[in-house]
């Protein structure tokens, strides 16, 4: 009987120190610290800003949580161990709405350069029917310098396509396409004009 | 005595435990606690922060709130690592507070400075929008070289690109884009206002011919021409009082005095219709000769022939016409000015030969004319 009680005892000490020595959960820390890099390489950051922020919150607030339980006497990280496997799904996720997000745009620049690239083609033909004589030659050269200024922004905004910068491209893109449709109308204008 | 024994050893045993666990409890229950709530408040005012844009423009609190809460976190993990009744968590609570501050502080910055900062970025697109139309219309006409207009088209495009970016809230880049624009436009506006500058010198020499032609049809109660070549505008006067007035199209290279033939420009001066012409005496429509060269121009002609700065065995030219055929929308002629024929018509029917008419650069001042064109 006395045996026994003394055993259980030891067995009590030994459960309260097996108890408090649960174990950070560094394996899924660096799996969801993983995917979250993961996804802003992907340009998570630039894509879908709020959608990454609101992860990188998620993964700090249980990280922080991480601590506190840690200074616990008796540690629990089952329940951080769960959020962790969430925010990295989370962070996985992100990873593809950033994909996704990204070939659209990468889409719509492809597009606007193809539409940019039409426009130019027909400018560059009616460029070519465009009254020769002394009345538009002033307004054609500088029509010329316009076009060759487009021309080296469609150039640079398709190194930036090849680079996968995709946004500010986009931007440089409408931008041209709005001055080579002014253009088009300009010299529609002008060669109406010549043949009336 | 063996009993005994194991008895002592056993009381003892409980004893030394509940003295080890009252120790524990003790240590336990006054050992440092985390300032988790307060490290929960710093993350969550962090987060608010940098979704008000605090990491554009609060860029220094926003960094320094970080920097705190990171701090924090170190201090959490390293009074972690010491054994429990040993941890002291007031530097982590005092970081974690400052880090809560300092984003609240940064949110608040960050509200004010991006609202200024649109407002801010709103005006400079329209001052540079304001800067680009005012000075567009006169920059089209002038003869400058290529170059130049390609740094104003680059200019017009990056203000379009700037016009985007603030439309999908890049603030920053919509900044950038704007600076680059002007520093183009002003670039070529600059070179413009050069030519200008030069070529206004001569400003209150025009006015005194458009003056004196005035004068004159008053005195003599007859006709007289005045072109402005600036305005592109031909003014028929009678009497001292404006008559008529229409638009003209001029040579390519309009700005300066004509110098030799085939230079492009048309001459100022004051001249006199010798020849009044009726299809198929002109090739467009009607014309009006006027006695250029004059002897003002032959004055200049040979002093910058005797300079050598005339090409090759270029003459002064001659044949410099009011006509008709204009209507164009570019300056095209080989120096004379240019009209409608339905405004060619009407000056035709009103004018005869021995008819003054005086070519100026300009009526207006150039401070007139730009007066509204500086950012």
């Amino acid at each position: 009987m006395k045996n026994k009680l003394f055993l259980g005892l030891v067995a009590i000490m030994f459960v309260t120190v097996l108890a408090s020595c649960d174990k950070i959960p560094q394996a899924e820390i660096d799996a969801a610290n993983a995917a979250l890099t993961e996804a802003q390489a992907a340009g998570a950051e630039m894509y879908i800003p709020q959608d990454y922020l609101l992860v990188k919150d998620s993964l700090n607030a249980i990280l922080a949580k991480v601590e506190v339980q840690n200074s616990k006497f008796f540690k629990k990280f089952g329940e951080c161990k769960e959020q962790l496997v969430g925010v990295t799904a989370l962070a996985s996720e992100l990873k593809g709405k950033t994909d996704v997000r990204k070939e659209e745009v990468k889409k719509e620049l492809e597009t606007a350069l193809e539409e940019i690239k039409v426009v130019m083609e027909e400018n560059n033909k009616l460029f070519a029917k465009a009254p020769r004589g002394k009345e538009g030659k002033e307004a054609l050269e500088q029509i010329k310098a316009e076009l060759g200024v487009i021309e080296t922004t469609v150039g640079e905004a398709t190194n930036m396509l090849a680079s996968g910068d995709y946004l500010p491209a986009l931007d440089k893109v409408k931008a041209a396409k709005e001055k080579a449709n002014s253009i088009l109308e300009e010299l529609k204008a002008a060669i109406a004009k010549a043949r009336r | 005595m063996k009993k005994k024994i194991y008895k002592l050893i056993l009381v003892y045993s409980l004893i030394a435990l509940t003295i080890f666990g009252m120790v524990l409890t003790i240590l336990i229950v006054t050992s440092d606690e985390p300032p988790a709530k307060e490290i929960d408040d710093a993350r969550k005012a962090l987060y608010e922060a940098r979704k008000s844009g605090a990491n554009q423009y609060a860029i220094l609190q926003f960094k320094n709130a970080e920097i705190s809460y990171d701090s924090a976190m170190y201090y959490l993990k390293a009074e972690n690592q010491k054994i429990f009744f040993k941890r002291d968590y007031s530097s982590c609570y005092r970081n974690a507070l400052t880090s809560y501050n300092k984003a609240i502080e940064a949110k608040k910055d960050a509200i004010a400075v991006s609202k200024n900062f649109k407002k801010y970025l709103e005006g400079k697109i329209d001052s540079v929008d304001s800067f680009l139309n005012h000075f567009k219309d006169i920059f089209i006409s002038l003869p400058l070289e290529t170059n130049i207009y390609k740094d104003f088209t680059k200019g017009k495009m990056l203000l379009a690109e700037s016009k985007y970016a603030f439309d999908n809230e890049n603030l920053t880049s919509c900044n950038t884009k704007l600076d680059l624009s002007y520093q183009y436009l002003n670039r070529s506006y600059e070179v413009a206002k050069l030519l200008l500058n030069n070529y206004f010198t001569l400003y209150p020499k025009w006015q005194s011919w458009a003056y004196e032609a005035i004068d004159y049809s008053k005195k003599e109660n007859t006709n007289a021409i005045v072109v402005d070549k600036f305005s592109k505008k031909l003014y028929l006067y009678n009497n001292g009082k404006l008559k008529y007035s229409t638009e003209i199209e001029l040579g390519k290279n309009w700005i300066g005095f004509k110098v030799f033939q085939g230079d492009k420009a048309t001459p100022e001066g004051r001249y006199t219709i010798i020849k009044k012409k009726n299809h198929p005496q002109t090739k467009y429509y009607k014309a009006l000769l006027l006695n250029y060269p004059n002897s003002e121009d032959k004055v200049r002609y040979d002093k910058l022939k005797t300079k050598g700065q005339i090409p090759g065995n270029k003459s002064i030219g001659n044949l410099i016409e009011i006509h008709g055929g204009g209507g164009q929308g570019a300056n095209w002629t080989d120096g004379c000015v240019a009209l409608s024929n339905k405004d060619m018509d009407k000056l035709f029917q009103l004018v005869g030969e021995e008819t003054p008419v005086t070519i100026v650069g300009s009526l207006l001042s150039l401070s007139e004319i730009m007066k509204n064109n500086m950012l």
